[in-house]
């Protein structure tokens, strides 16, 4: 493995800001106050790995460790929708940024439009993402019904069925000469 | 019987049947290349999916807010996913390179709409340098290729494979790859011309009575001699017109007359000393194509011997094309440890013109090219020995008696230069453009001094 002296800038930008999202995520979701020393630990040993290897289980460690932190520490309160908002920004920053870092050979030199492209995908999301999330915070009822599960399990079943049967397709010979 | 020319579909026979192992089970296919989730779709898919799954189980719509930028990342990315492979090409530039030069090697690389970033990847020989041999770009839209330049400057003379070049894809922001793809290997040529060779002082003996050199006989030529009074057989054409009217006498414009020569250069490849680039065959191959390029844009002949393979003698010859052969040639040399003298070599060289001027280009260390030039000498012509052997080489230490057999090596290397000198033969280290002038103008000096 090359040394860091070796990485492109666009490389050591773009983990930096893994870094700043990863750990801002984890601290802001209370992995840090709320579990004990193991859990910092796997914390730390997972976005050290989601910054070394960010193509492996790293960024799954740490945003399902910071999501699952959030989830123990208002059990089944709401939780305050600024805290909602600012962890959902930081996961979805740490998530793309890792999928940009995976793709990005550290040593490679880098075309700054590729960076551009995906902020602006990442700018996309977030969008839409600020529209289902102010839809849920909204329609939300705090008893609870039948109608939001369903709602729900339908949700589940589209965000798990949707981008597989999209992912799948055909293979073909590369042209290679 | 399979029919070459129609490619066979993988696992299966020539007849189109599937492949069986020993057992008769069927043979386990390679993957066929496709566009594969990544770890960032799986890591969307499961994290937004249990997210949910507690968001309804838990009546939590916070967690519908962490999981919405997950899903709707995926889905917004798998939208416009690309079904077809990269496909990569590599361009070598059509001129040759020079040594010392840079040029562009292409990598064109072929993506299909959805493709988002091609990180070409592109192996090199270790002559051939450039800054990042690793560059990712962004894929056009709309199945437009994207070329993608190294810029590297050539090391050292010689032939070699450039590549293979390596494209790896990715698609939908990162949530699908394609295994990287490669092209096969690409010749590239490097000519040993790394500085123009240019000697102020030509020839010491012209040959024949056309050529571009400039002698000191006066005749039908371009260089002014001088003005002199009108004699019978003088041409009319001639007549300085200036000169007569103001004299009163006729007057004609004399010139001197131009000629060309033969040379032939003998390429002692039987030891290679010192490291590379600057070893002594590099030294010895780019002074010949220096000097060959040189003397052949002066409309003259040169030949070419290689004392460590004799049987490739290219014969002397002008014009723009006998420099690709005699470089040719000269890019063939290997030093050769068994190489012995050949008398055949020697009688080579004195076949050739009788006033040819021969340039031995040799570290001087090998009996063999010395005797060989020595004869070369004793039939009359013209030679000066270029020194190819590096000025700062240090002897292998094999044991404590490497350096004291290193100054005996060197004092009989100097013995050798002494009795070259006896002979005649001026020995100069090779220094670039115009490290033969002063021995081109010792050699003109003395060979008109004998006639």
């Amino acid at each position: 493995m090359t040394g860091l002296a070796g990485w492109s800038r666009t490389a050591l930008v773009v983990r930096a800001l893994m870094l700043a999202a990863g750990a801002g995520a984890l601290v802001g979701a209370g992995w840090v106050g709320g579990l004990p020393v193991v859990g910092l630990v796997v914390g730390a040993l997972g976005l050290m790995a989601a910054l070394i290897q960010p193509g492996g289980l790293g960024p799954a460690v740490v945003i399902g460790g910071a999501a699952g932190a959030w989830v123990v520490r208002y059990g089944v309160d709401q939780a305050s929708a600024t805290g909602t908002v600012l962890l959902a920004l930081a996961l979805a920053v740490f998530h793309q940024a890792a999928g940009l870092a995976a793709a990005l050979p550290p040593t490679a030199r880098v075309d700054p439009a590729i960076v551009v492209r995906f902020a602006r995908h990442g700018a996309l999301v977030l969008a839409a993402s600020a529209v289902v999330g102010a839809l849920a915070l909204l329609l939300v009822r705090p008893a609870g019904s039948s109608s939001l599960e369903l709602l729900g399990i339908v949700a589940v079943v589209i965000a798990v069925v949707v981008p597989v049967l999209l992912s799948r397709s055909g293979p073909r010979e590369p042209d290679a000469r | 019987m399979v029919d070459s020319a129609e490619p066979r579909r993988p696992g299966t026979d020539g007849s189109g049947r599937r492949r069986r192992g020993r057992a008769g089970k069927p043979r386990r296919l390679t993957p066929q290349p496709a566009w594969r989730p990544t770890a960032a779709l799986a890591r969307a898919v499961v994290l937004s999916a249990a997210l949910l799954l507690l968001a309804v189980l838990l009546r939590r719509a916070d967690l519908v807010v962490l999981a919405a930028p997950l899903v709707l990342g995926a889905v917004f990315g798998l939208v416009g996913r690309p079904a077809a492979g990269p496909s990569i090409r590599l361009r070598v530039p059509r001129d040759t390179m020079l040594e010392g030069g840079r040029a562009t090697i292409t990598a064109s690389v072929t993506a299909p709409d959805g493709a988002d970033i091609a990180a070409v990847q592109l192996e090199l020989p270790p002559d051939l340098v450039t800054p990042t041999a690793l560059v990712a770009v962004p894929v056009p839209p709309g199945d437009r290729s994207v070329d993608v330049g190294f810029r590297m400057r050539t090391v050292r003379w010689g032939r070699r494979q450039v590549g293979p070049a390596w494209v790896r894809a990715t698609a939908a922001f990162g949530l699908l790859s394609w295994p990287p793809v490669r092209t096969e290997t690409t010749a590239a040529t490097t000519w040993p011309l790394r500085e123009g060779f240019d000697a102020a002082d030509t020839v010491p003996r012209a040959e024949g009575l056309v050529g571009a050199h400039v002698s000191r006989r006066p005749g039908e030529g371009g260089d002014l001699a001088g003005v002199r009074p009108f004699v019978p057989g003088d041409r009319l054409r001639r007549i300085n017109w200036r000169v007569t009217g103001r004299t009163g006498e006729l007057h004609v414009t004399a010139t001197y007359s131009d000629r060309d020569t033969e040379v032939l250069l003998m390429l002692d490849s039987a030891h290679d000393l010192g490291r590379a680039p600057e070893s002594s065959l590099d030294v010895g191959v780019r002074a010949g194509g220096a000097i060959a390029e040189h003397y052949l844009r002066a409309g003259d002949r040169v030949g070419l011997i290689d004392l460590g393979n004799p049987q490739r003698r290219v014969p002397p010859r002008n014009g723009r094309s006998h420099l690709v052969r005699l470089l040719d040639v000269l890019m063939d040399a290997k030093p050769r440890r068994d190489q012995r003298y050949d008398p055949a070599t020697a009688e080579a060289a004195a076949l050739s013109a009788p006033h040819a001027l021969v340039v031995l280009l040799s570290p001087l260390t090998n009996p063999a090219a010395l005797a060989a030039v020595a004869a070369v000498a004793r039939s009359g012509r013209s030679v000066v020995a270029v020194d190819t052997l590096p000025t700062d080489i240090q002897p292998d230490r094999h044991s404590d008696w490497s350096d004291l057999a290193f100054r005996i090596w060197r004092l009989r290397r100097s013995a050798d230069l002494d009795r070259l000198a006896e002979l005649g033969i001026p020995v100069v280290p090779w220094g670039g453009a115009g490290s033969l002038d002063q021995v081109l103008r010792d050699a003109t000096r003395a060979a008109r001094a004998a006639r």
